[in-house]
Formats: structure tokens, C-alpha cells, sequence
């Protein structure tokens, strides 16, 4: 019988192997990936929390789709702020992005 | 029953194999693969969880768009060698035992909590007792009432912020090569 639990567990070991992917990558675009894992993660807890609550509108799912939709600008974003980045650096890991560094 | 918990388990096997796969890989569009096979392991446990939509929504948004734009990325960035593209920087070791540590601690309340759901759904406040209107709690028809009815206005907030990035996204793509 799968449960609550069962997907909760999934979804946690998803959110800690995005956390890893994000904090301990040398490539932005790598961040990026974990960051997105990290989403998907809080996506499934959301579907799984609808599917088992008393609720009787979806409105799980429906939180689940707008947090789509504003990963989606997050890439679109993320990924231009890369590629300036590289335009003008040569280089997309994270450690020589230190314009900021004071 | 059984064969749910066999698809869950199979399906379960596949994302946390391509997750780590995605993590470890050391070639950067390897990475970019396992994570759209981890996207679309996602998809088919939405539709074990009865989200049809979520499921579609997951696999033309995440699979089909983000993979790919991922991907471009990747091959915008163009480097001589694409071995070794994706290693851990220097706090590699130390993100696993946060890692590890932050999942033994949600599993651990997640195991915690577990006693509560279960006597939660057997006295009737659980999927048990919403089973009448659940077979279509999940379609295209149920989530659009809501999008379009209560949520209406949150959703033309998100329409705002897919126009912003995409703006923001053209402006800070062309804004460098007009000033150089």
C-alpha cells in the first residue's frame, strides 16, 4: 500500500539531492539543475498532500502549476543572466562570479 | 494495489537514479539528459497520484521546454573539452553531509507523522472519505474551474511574470552586445 509517506520520502530525498546538486556544483548551469530538482520536489509534495487531504477542489495541483510557471520564467531568466555572464567572462562557474565582492 | 505499489516503487527507482546520476555526472550534458529522464519519472508518478493535468503540464513544461532550454544553454556555452564541465567545487563533501543530514531529518518526521495520517484516513478524514468526488478531482475540467473561477486573479499574475522574464530575459540577453 502506498501511502502519504511513501511520496513524501520521495520527495524529500528528491528536494536533498537537488539541495546537493545546488550548493555543491562548480558550474552555474549546474546550480541551476538542482535548483529546478529542488522545485519538482516541492511540486510533488504539493500533488500528493491534494491527492491525500479531505479537500475537494484540486487545489494542489492548482499550486502546482503556478509554481511551473514561475520556474519556468526562473530558467528562462537564470539561464540569460548565464549566458551574459559568459559573454563577458568566458566562464560560467560560479566562483569567478565575484563582481559583487567587496 | 499491488501493482500500484510496484509502479511507484519502479518509478521511484528510475527519478532518485537519474537525480544522483544528474548530481554525480561529471560531463555537464549528461547532466542535462538525467535530468529530463528525472522530469519525466515525475510525470508518470503525477498520474499514480490521479493529477492527469499536473502530469501533462509536467511533461510539456519541464521535459519539453526546460530541458531543451537547458540544453541550449549548454551549447551556448561552448567549452574545448565537455568532460570534467561538472565537477563539485570545494564544498563538495561538506553539501552531502548537509545533505544526508537534512534527509535523515524529514524522513525522520515524515516516519514521525506517519501514525497520525494513517488514523487521520481511517476515521474518515482521508481519501477515504472523500472517494466520491475524487475520480475527477485530478482533470482538465475541475483545475480550469478553479484556475479560471477562484484562482482567476493569481493566474493573471503569473501570466504578468511569464511576460516579465520574458522581457527580462531579452533585455539582459541583447543589453551587453549593444553596449560593447
Amino acid at each position: 500500500m502506498i501511502g502519504l509517506s511513501q511520496y513524501l520520502i520521495l520527495s524529500a530525498l528528491l528536494f536533498c539531492i537537488g539541495f546537493i546538486g545546488a550548493v555543491a556544483k562548480r558550474n552555474a548551469i549546474a546550480v541551476l539543475m538542482g535548483v529546478e530538482l529542488m522545485l519538482n520536489a516541492v511540486n510533488l509534495n504539493l500533488v500528493a498532500f491534494d491527492r491525500f487531504g479531505s479537500h475537494a477542489a484540486p487545489l494542489g495541483q492548482a499550486f502546482a502549476v503556478f509554481i511551473i510557471a514561475v520556474a519556468a520564467a526562473e530558467v528562462a531568466v537564470g539561464l540569460a543572466i548565464i549566458l551574459t555572464l559568459y559573454r563577458r567572462r568566458a566562464s560560467t562557474t560560479v566562483d569567478d562570479l565575484d563582481a559583487l565582492k567587496g | 494495489m499491488v501493482v500500484q505499489s510496484f509502479l511507484f516503487y519502479g518509478f521511484a527507482t528510475i527519478i532518485v537514479l537519474s537525480a544522483l546520476a544528474m548530481v554525480l555526472s561529471r560531463n555537464l550534458v549528461h547532466s542535462a539528459l538525467f535530468m529530463a529522464a528525472a522530469f519525466l519519472g515525475m510525470a508518470f508518478i503525477y498520474l499514480l497520484l490521479q493529477a492527469d493535468y499536473v502530469a501533462v503540464v509536467q511533461i510539456l513544461v519541464y521535459v519539453g521546454a526546460i530541458s531543451v532550454l537547458f540544453v541550449f544553454g549548454i551549447m551556448l556555452t561552448k567549452r574545448a573539452r565537455m568532460e570534467d564541465t561538472n565537477r563539485f567545487n570545494r564544498y563538495g563533501f561538506l553539501a552531502f553531509l548537509i545533505g544526508l543530514g537534512l534527509f535523515a531529518l524529514l524522513a525522520r518526521a515524515i516516519v514521525a507523522s506517519h501514525a497520525v495520517t494513517v488514523t487521520a484516513s481511517a476515521a474518515g478524514v482521508g481519501p477515504a472519505g472523500a472517494a466520491g468526488s475524487e475520480s475527477a478531482s485530478g482533470s482538465a475540467a475541475s483545475i480550469s474551474g478553479l484556475l479560471l473561477g477562484d484562482m482567476a486573479l493569481p493566474l493573471e499574475a503569473s501570466g504578468l511574470i511569464l511576460l516579465a522574464a520574458l522581457t527580462g530575459a531579452i533585455a539582459i540577453g541583447k543589453g551587453t552586445r549593444k553596449s560593447t
